[in-house]
């Protein structure tokens, strides 16, 4: 059954506009910072936020990936063996958020907290912390390497191991397609439990880890997401965690931002595309770790 | 009164997608009619960025 729940209109259109935006530009879901803004500011649930916010990914990721298609900003093969851990790890995901919440709650600082929603949030600075301080020095150095003309070295830690059969990505070397779709495993993980599309994790891999070229992972990480999320929605709905109206106001204003976000991908460098993915990854660090101060009364006047 | 689950779950999983497909062909429209408009020719594709071709290299 759909959630009876109250949000702020305007909030909602704000956060799907900025949130569609980023979304389009970085090839990424949006989940990562629409969930804590959902939850931080508009007071929403965190269940119902990750329900309603996989449903309006579904929508925006799908919008976003065909427009990259079209630039030829896509690796089809390795987005389908991608998949295939995505699925393993999302199942694994639904299954500890169900033990989490059988846990109750704790006793901790004075209060009582949900044990679930307080491991959730960790596991999600932790996250961004470790995602965003690595992407963002390594733009760094990238950025210094262009800038003197040099060209940036080979990144395909992944291709170091020979292990066949092997698909060869774009831009890349030769790969393992078993290594491949282990990469997939902690995508998946992260959509069962944070409730995100999982893009914030997969772009760095898909760059750094298999060798994709920048721009070829921009429109795989949709793809992956794409059909990640749309799988994770129908466990959400049949939970019944998707609030229809929180999803609707999401999708529609995120699916323009969206549009306009894929259009600055192609008129920036990879480097610097990297380094802004680093600051938004930054600024949902900051408001999820504000977050969780201000739950465990750590914050001056709580 | 309260919707079925089926058709919740549906809604839910088909709506989404169908939406981003739409926005997706109502922006290539837009896209498409704006050199007309214009009167000259659509523009050249946008050269890739420099330090993207030393990735593919």
């Amino acid at each position: 059954m759909p959630p009876e729940i109250h949000f702020s209109l305007w909030g909602a259109v704000l956060i799907g506009l900025g949130v569609g935006y980023l979304a389009g530009m970085l090839g990424v879901g949006g989940g990562f910072i629409a969930n804590p803004l959902l939850n931080g500011v508009l007071g929403i649930p965190m269940a119902i936020v990750s329900g309603s916010s996989l449903c309006q990914i579904s929508g925006t990721s799908l919008s976003g990936l065909l427009r990259h298609r079209r630039h030829g900003h896509f690796d089809a093969r390795v987005a389908v063996i991608v998949l295939g851990g995505v699925f393993c790890g999302e199942e694994a995901g639904v299954a500890i958020i169900g033990w989490l919440k059988g846990l109750g709650q704790v006793e901790l600082a004075g209060g009582w907290f949900d044990v679930s929603e307080l491991v959730l949030r960790a596991a999600f600075l932790l996250m961004l912390v470790f995602i965003g301080g690595f992407v963002f020095f390594e733009s760094r150095r990238a950025g210094r390497l262009a800038a003197d003309g040099r060209p940036e070295a080979p990144r395909a830690w992944l291709a170091r191991v020979k292990l066949p059969p092997c698909v060869t990505p774009v831009g890349g070397q030769p790969v393992s397609v078993m290594l491949l779709a282990l990469v997939g495993l902690p995508i998946g993980l992260a959509q069962g439990l944070l409730g995100i599309g999982g893009g914030v994790l997969l772009l760095p891999m898909l760059v750094y880890v298999v060798g994709v070229s920048t721009h070829a992972a921009v429109g795989t990480d949709l793809m992956v997401v794409f059909i990640g999320s749309l799988w994770g929605t129908f466990r959400h709905a049949a939970d019944g965690n998707v609030s229809l109206s929180l999803a609707a106001a999401l999708l529609v204003t995120s699916t323009f931002g969206s549009q306009l976000g894929a259009l600055t991908t192609t008129r920036l460098p990879a480097h610097r595309l990297r380094r802004y993915f680093s600051l938004v990854v930054a600024a949902a660090a900051l408001l999820v770790a504000w977050k969780l101060a201000g739950m465990l009364g750590l914050l001056p006047g709580k | 009164m309260p919707i079925p689950k089926a058709l919740y779950i549906s809604l839910c999983v088909v709506v989404p997608p169908l939406w981003g497909l739409a926005s997706y062909w109502l922006f290539e429209l837009v896209a498409r009619r704006r050199p007309r408009k214009s009167g000259g020719q659509a523009p050249a594709a946008a050269p890739e960025p420099a330090d993207d071709q030393c990735d593919r290299a």
